[in-house]
């Protein structure tokens, strides 16, 4: 895979994860109005203090016709970006990905509207300097990006004893914020299968490195990733983090390509 | 690739000191810290009950149980819990999680203001009712009152309050005024 081959397949998948992220926003709309739950005249009181200039865009893209506007963009631009090879429409996206992440003081859908925001950047960057040494940066800060969100994720739960001795799982899937699914559930009481699951997550999150270092584990490591986030899809409805982290994938097997098979 | 690896490290911790700040929270979206369900547990809980004209409070119910006032999607559609393509799309359990989020956050915040701007309960005494201005002027604050809205019938009194998990049972954490419809 050439760099420009992962920057397309990324665009692509952007293309998917933001239109996504766009409709759903749109769906709960009224929500975001400046009579809903997330209302602008509530949500600005945190710029009180900044500059004059900054309120005043905030106020632009923030009031509840203003982030409709933001949404409509990142909807158009997630529809153009597979399709022009023009750097506007993922800079579009990380414009307006940003702007949804500021109105919401930190993100609407906690990491995957960063993840989304790095792939786009990516893109954005890439597409702005293709086949220079900024193409090739941006498609590493990207894998290492996907890299540090397995590993550091794994590495945390390591340290807790409730993934250890296999019993988070079973609490996990009884928040009841997430709605899983009786048969996840009931499924997930048995300790020997609980256990054995907490390990997969902690075994797949922890070994993702293998891929940068074994170039041939690569396509297995994102095989079986793409198998993890389909799963959390399912069982407890993180869709999101299913399309973000699938269009990073590219930029690791572009990177994972670079080092000698051995 | 080792040079991103520690940039993209180093922002992350960088951006955890920046992002406390009010109006830098954006910065986590921009570098992550990527913990996932590292510390599993229960999580702050929101009830509200209301009354109806000037009938007396009903009982306790969680978000789960009552319906969401706002008008989700084009008008006359069916709201689902799971519903076939929501490992695909899924707008309403994504609003649900950014109710829950905005909770968890007030919590927080509770957590961050000075000891004495929230007094300790003491064992088996009645939670009382907000009234710090400290706490009832945060954002989250004003968030949650309308989460709680949200989810009562139009023109209703409306009271919430928090119960975060504790050992042996949960423990009431906040308690707000009856708010006027």
């Amino acid at each position: 895979m050439t760099a420009a081959q992962a920057v397309t397949a990324m665009a692509h998948l952007l293309g998917v994860a933001a239109a996504i992220a766009a409709l759903e926003l749109a769906w709960v709309r009224r929500a975001l109005a400046d009579d809903g739950v997330f209302a602008w005249p509530v949500l600005r009181r945190e710029l009180a203090r900044a500059p004059r200039p900054l309120r005043a865009l905030a106020d632009l893209v923030g009031s509840g016709r203003g982030i409709v506007l933001v949404i409509a963009l990142q909807l158009a631009a997630a529809l153009a970006v597979p399709w022009l090879e023009h750097p506007a429409p993922a800079w579009i996206v990380v414009a307006t990905t940003l702007a949804i992440a500021f109105r919401f003081r930190g993100s609407y859908n906690g990491g995957s509207d960063a993840m989304l925001l790095i792939v786009a950047t990516c893109v954005a960057l890439a597409r702005s300097a293709p086949g220079t040494a900024v193409e090739r940066a941006a498609l590493a800060y990207a894998a290492a990006q996907l890299v540090l969100s397995y590993v550091v994720a794994g590495v945390a739960k390591l340290s807790d004893p409730a993934w250890r001795r296999g019993t988070a799982l079973p609490v996990l899937v009884a928040l009841p914020q997430y709605r899983v699914p009786a048969r996840a559930r009931a499924a997930l009481a048995h300790p020997l299968l609980a256990r054995l699951a907490g390990w997969s997550v902690l075994g797949f999150e922890c070994g993702v490195p293998l891929a940068l270092l074994q170039p041939r584990a690569c396509p297995v490591v994102l095989t079986v990733g793409a198998v993890f986030h389909l799963g959390n899809a399912l069982v407890l409805g993180l869709n999101r983090f299913l399309w973000t982290w699938l269009a990073a994938y590219p930029a690791l097997l572009y990177w994972a390509q670079q080092r000698p098979a051995g | 690739m080792v040079t991103a690896l520690v940039i993209a490290v180093l922002a992350s911790l960088l951006a955890r000191t920046a992002a406390a700040r009010p109006g830098f929270g954006w910065l986590v979206t921009v570098f992550p810290a990527w913990r996932f369900f590292d510390r599993v547990a229960a999580s702050p809980t929101l009830l509200v009950r209301f009354a109806i004209a000037d009938g007396a409070l009903g009982p306790w119910c969680p978000l789960d149980a009552l319906r969401d006032r706002t008008p989700i999607g084009p008008a006359g559609s069916v709201r689902r819990d799971r519903p076939g393509l929501g490992w695909a799309f899924a707008p309403v359990a994504n609003l649900r999680l950014a109710y829950h989020a905005a909770v968890t956050r007030f919590v927080q915040e509770l957590d961050d203001l000075p000891a004495e701007a929230v007094p300790e309960l003491a064992p088996g005494a009645e939670l009382a009712i907000e009234t710090d201005p400290a706490v009832l002027g945060l954002t989250s604050y004003a968030l949650v009152c309308r989460i709680a809205r949200a989810h009562a019938p139009a023109g209703a009194h409306v009271q919430w309050k928090i119960v975060v998990p504790g050992d042996p049972a949960p423990v009431d954490c906040v308690l707000s005024p009856v708010l006027a419809p």
